[in-house]
């Protein structure tokens, strides 16, 4: 849960911060789930990341929501499918992340096993 | 490497061209941060030079110490609630719309650069830059508030959609508007319709069918018309010579009817009902100088219907045809124009087509000595219309908003030159008045197109209509895009039926023989529902049953629509008779022309008003043999017209669907769809367009107002909201207020 606590913010700023025009969708959540999972994680870690792409999601709403809460009410009602598609969109790309992340966690980390045995 | 290396970099590798392959759209729409979520943080209304507030239904009430910083106020406050439709109307009117929405707005690009409204906008621009400083002023502060708006990057949803950014705004843009509104209201491509159906339906269908004379149409100004063609004096002159009670009905009611002793005026003018509306109501207020307020429309700071302290005025479209088409003998690309060749010049347009990059269409524009050339059915023809350079509505309108009377208010609309409207007009010290407004072009015929080779159509001047129509002080004066006067001269043939104009003047009538008339009745009569044409067809649907022998599987249908005409013919929403009626008469109609519009290539199925179905069925149920070679068996038409209506409620099949610019793609932008009451023939009209699953109805009173004189009132209602942004709370605000007939006192 530390680990969550702090990736989870990580990766709510990342996305939050991440301005690129159109791809923003996509490379911050990928970032965000690529810093997770590059950290060790134990199972429960790893299933916890998977809720962290919707709590990114349900965050930039709770912000909006403290902005004007009609106005989001509004949106929410005319637009479900654009909430939708962007959900789907961060928890697929978060997913590719944390994948790639734990992989390349375990690449590297084998990697600098076999250097300290070769040594 | 080793292999959990590759795969590694094959995943990622995938996973971005994946994410670089998604259309840039879905992930625009889907992004929470960048895309149109981000309109929910929309800023507040900054402090604004001029003091603002706003009613509860957003209509802003701006009270500035000068002109400039009203205008400026309107300018931020109309791109504030209004920005994208503002922006899609200067966009169609100067064809850049391609670079908002890509190829869907080629077509309408490549249209407008060629008939050269751009051009026509700049030129105006160009003459009140020279001549009305004061009106370029007041255009250019407005200019500046909007572009301040566009400056503070403010998310507005549909631009986040799209991807788009606003332009900065150019006083020319507002003008472009005015050109479009004009041009939509010229008459457009009824010359070439009526030259298809002759030509296959024999040009022998013109005198048939009384085309040019329309003998049921009645006209709003009735005097012989030697006489008012002999109207060239002064304005005053022609107050002098007012009409009349016998000759004048009107939307204007004098303070002798009212309960005021006062006038009442009422407008109410048929467009395009869309999301949001297409008029913006604004009360402008310079202390001392100037106190205006009415309907404006987004992206002009105008009042372009309403009233000020002193005086009111209202328009209808006259349909007065301005709008010439010239063909010509072709050799490659020259053309011969009265027996020489001639080369065109050639204007070259660019038209970038944006969607996430830009591509650039070149369009070569050839003009004739008539005027640009469009291709239609595989023919060129040239467009000669009146609007074309540099026309003054826009400083026409800047004087109506501080004119104090009707001499004021006449010389203020001599810069009024297209589209020509009739002008309802009262004041408060009870006068009131009608003219048909702007100028005619002079010359022979107009309603086909003409033989620019041969010299045809040459344009020898043009008359000022309001030398000839000008009503001051009758009783009252009513106008229904009826027939504005019979002047002894074409002016155009597909006048709107008389059935609205003959019950407003029914309505007008009754009201002053009951007592004097209050603004409610007035109200009342707006919204009114009753359709007048079934005193005409019903009769003859009962004429047709008795002559066929009353057949008893349409007895049941004829009882019902004879008790619905005897009840007063109201088109309620409940009703099951007013649909009986209405898809009867759909059935007359279509049975009769449909076919006949089909061949010609006529896809508008109200090409030819109603007026001319029924004179052409009264003809032939007397006999007469032309009518029958155009009805067949005028018996069987109407009775399986009423076999093969249906009697569902009104509302369920006559349906308002009122369409934001992108309701096509996006339907929650557009507004709920609900039952329309009235009709194409009733005051409150709701002219439902045939589709397979219904009538809907696109077109109505696109705002209604009326001024009551006695008091500095004026009450209006909005088929919709003020604000056009979709999460605005004000989006639809007025919406349940129009709909039920009610009103808002703006003043």
């Amino acid at each position: 849960m530390r680990l969550w606590a702090r990736y989870g913010l990580a990766l709510a700023i990342t996305l939050a911060l991440v301005q690129i025009p159109v791809y923003g969708i996509v490379v911050g959540p990928l970032i965000g789930g690529l810093a997770y999972g590059f950290a060790p994680l134990s199972r429960t870690e790893r299933n916890v990341g998977l809720t962290m792409p919707m709590a990114a999601y349900g965050m930039i709403l709770a912000y909006y929501a403290l902005v004007d809460i009609g106005r989001l009410a509004r949106y929410l009602s005319l637009f479900p499918i654009f909430v939708a598609l962007g959900l789907a969109v961060m928890l697929v790309m978060g997913l590719f992340g944390l994948f790639i992340g734990v992989n390349a966690y375990r690449v590297l980390r084998r990697d600098g096993d076999r250097q300290q045995h070769s040594r | 490497m080793r292999l959990e290396t590759y795969r590694l970099a094959i995943l990622i590798a995938v996973t971005l061209t994946a994410a670089l392959l998604l259309p840039k759209t879905f992930l625009r729409v889907a992004d929470p941060i960048n895309g149109p979520m981000k309109a929910i943080h929309k800023p507040p209304l900054p402090e604004l030079p001029a003091q603002v507030d706003l009613d509860v239904y957003g209509v802003p009430h701006i009270t500035a110490s000068n002109e400039t910083e009203l205008a400026y106020t309107l300018g931020y406050i109309h791109a504030y609630m209004r920005m994208f439709q503002m922006d899609v109307m200067r966009r169609i009117a100067m064809g850049t719309l391609s670079e908002l929405v890509g190829r869907a707005g080629l077509d309408s690009d490549e249209f407008f650069r060629r008939i050269g409204l751009h051009l026509a906008a700049e030129e105006t621009w160009r003459a009140i830059k020279e001549r009305y400083p004061d009106v370029a002023a007041y255009l250019e502060a407005y200019a500046r508030g909007v572009n301040d708006y566009i400056a503070s990057n403010p998310p507005i949803l549909e631009y986040l959609v799209l991807g788009k950014r606003p332009e900065p705004w150019r006083p020319q843009d507002s003008i472009a508007i005015g050109k479009l509104m004009a041009w939509g209201l010229s008459g457009g491509f009824t010359d070439l319709q009526l030259a298809r159906f002759l030509a296959v339906h024999g040009a022998e269908a013109l005198q048939e069918l009384e085309l040019l004379e329309r003998p049921l149409n009645v006209p709003i100004v009735r005097a012989p018309s030697g006489k008012l063609l002999a109207w060239l004096g002064s304005v005053d002159e022609a107050v002098r010579r007012a009409v009349g009670p016998a000759m004048s009905n009107s939307w204007v009611i004098g303070g002798n009817l009212t309960a005021t002793g006062k006038p009442i005026l009422a407008n109410d003018p048929h467009l395009t009902l869309s999301a949001p509306p297409i008029w913006f109501l604004a009360r402008l207020t310079v202390p001392g100088k100037l106190d205006v307020y009415g309907a404006t429309l987004s992206g002009v700071p105008l009042v372009v219907i309403g009233r000020n302290a002193r005086i009111a005025w209202g328009f209808t479209n006259t349909g007065i045809d301005v709008v010439d088409f010239y063909y010509y003998e072709w050799d490659g690309d020259r053309y011969l124009y009265r027996g020489r060749w001639l080369e065109p010049s050639v204007r070259e347009e660019t038209i970038r087509v944006c969607t996430d990059t830009c591509e650039e269409v070149v369009l070569e524009v050839f003009e004739t000595v008539h005027g640009p050339v469009i291709e239609r059915g595989g023919d060129r023809y040239a467009v000669r219309w009146l609007g074309m350079g540099a026309t003054l509505e826009a400083v026409a309108f800047y004087y109506v908003n501080r004119a104090r009377s009707l001499e004021e208010f006449v010389d203020a609309m001599r810069h009024f030159v297209v589209p020509s409207q009739n002008v309802v007009y009262a004041d408060v010290e009870g006068r009131i008045a009608y003219f048909a407004s702007g100028y005619f072009p002079l010359r022979d015929g107009g309603y086909l197109p003409f033989n620019g080779s041969a010299g045809e159509g040459e344009w020898n001047g043009s008359a000022w209509l309001p030398k000839a129509t000008m009503l001051v002080d009758p009783p009252y004066v009513a106008t229904a895009n009826n027939k504005v006067a019979d002047l002894g001269r074409y002016l155009q043939w597909r006048w709107a039926d008389r059935y609205r104009y003959v019950r407003i003047v029914e309505m007008i009538e009754e009201a002053a023989k009951e007592g004097p008339i209050t603004l409610d009745r007035v109200m009342a009569m707006q919204n009114d529902v009753v359709d007048a044409s079934c005193r005409y067809f019903v009769p003859m649907f009962l004429e047709a049953y008795r002559r066929a022998g009353r057949p008893e599987d349409v007895g049941g249908r004829m009882d019902a629509l004879r008790r619905w005409m005897e009840g007063g013919c109201q088109f309620d929403g409940d009703s099951r008779e007013a649909t009986l009626y209405a898809t009867s008469l759909l059935n007359v109609h279509l049975s009769l022309w449909g076919a006949r519009f089909r061949k010609a290539n006529i896809t508008d199925w109200a090409f030819l008003p109603l007026e001319v179905t029924e004179r052409l069925i009264s003809r032939a149920l007397k006999g007469d043999q032309i009518a029958v070679k155009w009805t067949g068996d005028p018996v069987r038409l109407l009775v399986d017209a009423v076999r093969n209506a249906t009697d569902v409620r009104w509302g369920m099949l006559n349906r308002y669907q009122m369409q934001h610019p992108l309701g096509a793609v996006l339907p929650q932008l557009n507004y709920p769809t609900m039952p329309a009451p009235g009709n194409w023939f009733t005051v409150n009209v709701a002219p439902g367009q045939l589709t397979r699953v219904g009538l809907y109805v696109t077109v109505g009173p696109s705002v209604r107002i009326i001024a009551d004189m006695s008091d500095g009132g004026l009450y209006v209602s909005l088929p919709g909201g003020q604000d056009g942004d979709p999460l605005s709370g004000g989006y639809a605000s007025m919406l349940d207020l129009w709909a039920s007939g009610r009103y808002e006192a703006l003043g």
